[in-house]
């Protein structure tokens, strides 16, 4: 049994966690659910030793856990399985799975490579991997790699196997795969605790529910006795009701993006078309690698288009660079990597902020100096108006959390003003409160500002909550176009269903 | 508990902590403990004489690293600042002995070859996609070549009155800290007030998010690289002004130095930030160590070993207190 007493953690005096009591039981999926920053990811860390707790301790088997870092918390059977996977890309998988026990298979300094081969396998096949041991990890897909994850964590032995978001990166077919290892793993009675803001698979796969609120603990129950309802509520302290946003009846409006013929080498596109109106969202629907963000990318001149043309108000323009496209045609994009190419993670969040629009803060035209008070105030204000939770926006971007960040992420591109915005998966790793939050802005940019908008997502009642039309992508190819705002009048559901039949 | 938490980390914070989390602060308490240690052991330290003397070194050096700093921002690297400094003492010297121009032009003229030097730089930096440092290594060789070849390591006259630069006072100091000043004041409104400078930090910070903002990364990078030979060129003149001669042998030891000044002055040489009054730091604190260590009749043989020492004693004190100060916040 997994015990936690008493935890409680601050960061520069913000309260992270308060006084956390929990038990998790041997043979038991157990889910931790709670909006970001309600301190999920922060008990995970002081679990696996990566964080140490002001207060409290964490008890396994009886024992209280000392940990003074996560290699400490792998030897006492805590493994971690988390978003950011970290396996060295250069090396082979077998290596990566037996990489923190080499020593057991090296005799005199020299490496026995068929043990490892063969120690590999064994664990490659507990996970249902069908490689060679020898592939170099990062020829695999994000899903691969963390079944490695997980494969490496059996290896170690682990008593507790902690999932942070797995199959935030899985096609449905490989989060599947993953529930059956899940499965499997609970009847050999390893401690799961599963972290996800998917309900739906929280339901699916999780006996017991624990759920926290600002760094509180709220409750614990059975999965079986309780409602989706219920489980929001606990969440975020109010009922929650994904409905039906009416209509943006953009049929008419004169077309503002178009592309036609793109092709692209380097993501094997060829020949795509594509337009969208003022006042609309258009969503791109398709799993991640179908061509979606490669295409939107292409058009926008982040990565290289071989051939093609693209018109901005019936008007060829040039999309050579991505610069160009916002420049000079007024053009964002929101990108799915909000870690990697979307935020300065090492600068203030001020910084973020207002690295679009500096321009607007120049003392006049005639001197073009950047005035620091005009900064702030911008900061504070979109601060204020998209409740990043925050004690003032000279703090750096990686102190908040995923869905503060993505705040962040937008409010850069809100005040740019930009009049076509392509939105790559705004709410990935985005809790309930945040994602419902962001929806009604992406909804309200068209429906009252105008803009035209390009929503990419791979969650199917994201778009179908906001798209009304809508490509569907599959193999680097659009498959299908859905049109008619009846069509998206329709119960979610039988949406679902139709856009289900391209797939199978 | 929260809200107390707000107040205190914006306003209430006392005034000892707000300055212990500055990422400049361990480069200014080095300065002013240097300056004690200095002033008390040694008479002649605080002379007059020996303080102009200081005065026009700090500014030498404050040079070659803004040489330096200029791609350490954008996280890269100019290992041929020595050598372009080399091969601009060699342009200058050339156009004042051997094509007897005025002074006048000799300025703009080797600035504009240092310019060139970045832009090669820069240029193939950004095309070949390979990392600055190795690109640098070759130009540097390149260039320090070209500039023995030329000179054959003899030195050139300068033109009469071209050393009053570096030999000349301005209130109460040199003319040359003058410039630094002037130089370092420069640099704050380039980065705290303007857009390219708020870019280069951006290149910096997250190469790939600037792209994304719209930034022209590459651009940026060859301007930066062009910028940084250019200062080049220019503390190649200031330091042929100094000493009254074009030797070809300047800049042989400026990587190493430049390089010192960022990373005692507390600035990443990852890239992203820029502090002005770290980097002014840095530059003080090596030209007084090295000044120093001369007063105290430390071997001279051994020089560059004691500021090693030092060197190492700054970074470790500035990464310990990096770390104390990220818990604090």
């Amino acid at each position: 049994m997994l015990e936690l007493k008493n935890i409680s953690k601050s960061f520069g005096g913000v309260k992270a966690l308060r006084n956390i009591s929990a038990e998790f039981h041997e043979g038991e999926i157990h889910a931790i659910l709670g909006e970001n920053g309600a301190g999920k990811s922060t008990l995970m860390k002081i679990v696996c030793g990566i964080y140490h707790a002001d207060q409290g301790e964490v008890v396994l088997d009886g024992k209280v856990m000392k940990l003074h870092d996560y290699k400490d918390a792998v030897r006492n059977g805590i493994s971690i399985v988390n978003q950011e996977i970290n396996l060295i890309p250069e090396s082979s998988i077998a290596e990566n799975i037996v990489l923190d026990k080499m020593d057991q298979f090296t005799k005199m300094g020299f490496v026995n490579w068929k043990k490892v081969r063969e120690t590999a396998r064994v664990y490659m096949e507990m996970v249902g991997l069908d490689f060679d041991p020898m592939t170099p990890v990062m020829k695999l897909s994000a899903a691969h790699k963390q079944l490695i994850q997980i494969a490496k964590a059996l290896s170690a032995n682990a008593k507790v196997l902690m999932l942070d978001e797995p199959t935030s990166s899985l096609t449905q077919y490989e989060a599947n795969m993953l529930f059956d290892l899940v499965r499997e793993l609970k009847k050999k009675n390893v401690i799961m605790i599963f972290v996800s803001h998917k309900l739906e698979e929280v339901m699916e796969i999780c006996d017991k529910v624990t759920v926290f609120r600002d760094g509180q603990y709220i409750g614990t129950g059975e999965t079986k006795g309780l409602t989706k309802q219920q489980i929001i509520k606990m969440m975020i302290g109010r009922e929650s009701n994904i409905s039906y946003r009416g209509r943006l009846d953009a049929e008419n409006n004169p077309v503002a993006l178009e592309a036609k013929h793109i092709c692209s080498h380097l993501h094997g596109l060829e020949d795509l078309n594509f337009y969208v109106r003022k006042g609309e969202i258009l969503g791109f629907y398709g799993l991640v690698g179908s061509g979606r963000s490669e295409l939107a990318r292409t058009v926008l001149g982040i990565d290289k288009m071989d051939s093609g043309e693209v018109y901005l108000d019936g008007k060829r323009i040039n999309t050579a660079t991505f610069a160009d496209s916002l420049h000079k045609h007024g053009i964002g994009y929101i990108t799915e990597n909000r870690k990697e190419e979307g935020l300065f993670l090492e600068d203030t969040i001020k910084m973020n902020i207002n690295l679009n629009t500096l321009r607007q803060f120049y003392v006049s035209n005639v001197l073009p100096l950047i005035k620091p008070n005009l900064e702030d105030k911008n900061a504070d204000r979109f601060v204020r108006r998209l409740e990043i939770k925050t004690p003032t926006a000279n703090l750096k971007a990686s102190s908040l959390s995923g869905g503060n960040q993505q705040k962040v992420a937008i409010s850069k591109w809100l005040s740019v003003g930009c009049d076509v915005l392509v939105i790559d998966e705004p709410t990935v790793g985005v809790d309930i409160g945040a994602k419902e939050y962001i929806h009604d802005l992406i909804w309200d940019l068209a429906a009252k500002e105008k803009k035209a908008i390009i929503l990419i997502s791979s969650d199917m009642n994201e778009i179908i909550s906001l798209a009304r039309r809508m490509l569907i992508f599959k193999e680097k190819k659009i498959v299908q176009e859905l049109v008619g705002e009846d069509f998206f009048a329709r119960p979610g559901a039988e949406i679902s269903a139709e856009i289900g039949k391209v797939f199978i | 508990m929260s809200m107390e938490a707000t107040n205190a980390s914006s306003k209430k914070v006392p005034l000892l902590k707000r300055f212990f989390v500055q990422s400049y602060s361990s480069a200014v308490s080095a300065t002013i403990l240097l300056v004690l240690i200095f002033s008390i052991f040694t008479t002649a330290f605080l002379s007059n004489y020996n303080l102009f003397n200081l005065s026009r070194t700090v500014a030498s050096y404050g040079f070659i690293a803004a040489a330096q700093m200029m791609v350490v921002v954008i996280g890269g690297m100019n290992v041929s600042v020595g050598s372009v400094g080399a091969l601009c003492t060699v342009v200058c010297g050339l156009l004042m002995q051997e094509a007897h121009l005025p002074t006048i032009l000799v300025v703009p003229i080797t600035i504009i070859a240092g310019l060139i030097c970045g832009w090669i730089n820069g240029q193939l930096i950004t095309r070949l996609k390979l990392a600055p440092f190795v690109i640098t290594l070759a130009m540097s060789f390149i260039y320090d070549g070209v500039a023995t070849g030329v000179s054959h390591g003899y030195p050139y006259k300068v033109n009469a009155g071209f050393d009053e630069l570096g030999r000349g006072r301005f209130l109460g100091t040199s003319q040359l800290f003058a410039l630094f000043i002037l130089l370092v004041l420069v640099l704050v409104v380039v980065f705290r007030f303007t857009l390219f400078g708020r870019n280069v930090l951006a290149v910096g910070g997250n190469e790939a998010a600037a792209r994304l903002s719209g930034i022209r990364a590459d651009r940026i990078t060859v301007l930066c690289n062009m910028l940084s030979c250019g200062m080049a060129a220019i503390a190649a003149m200031l330091w042929t002004s100094r000493t009254g001669s074009a030797s070809p042998t300047t800049g042989a030891d400026w990587m190493l130095y430049s390089v010192a000044v960022c990373a005692i002055g507390g600035i990443s040489l990852n890239g992203g930030n820029f502090t002005a009054i770290g980097f002014f730091c840095g530059a003080l604190i090596l030209t007084m160590v090295r000044n120093g260590l001369t007063m105290l009749n430390v071997d001279i043989y051994f020089e560059k070993a004691f500021l090693g020492v030092i060197i190492l004693f700054a970074v470790s004190v500035e990464s310990i207190r990096s770390r104390v100060a990220r818990r604090m916040v």
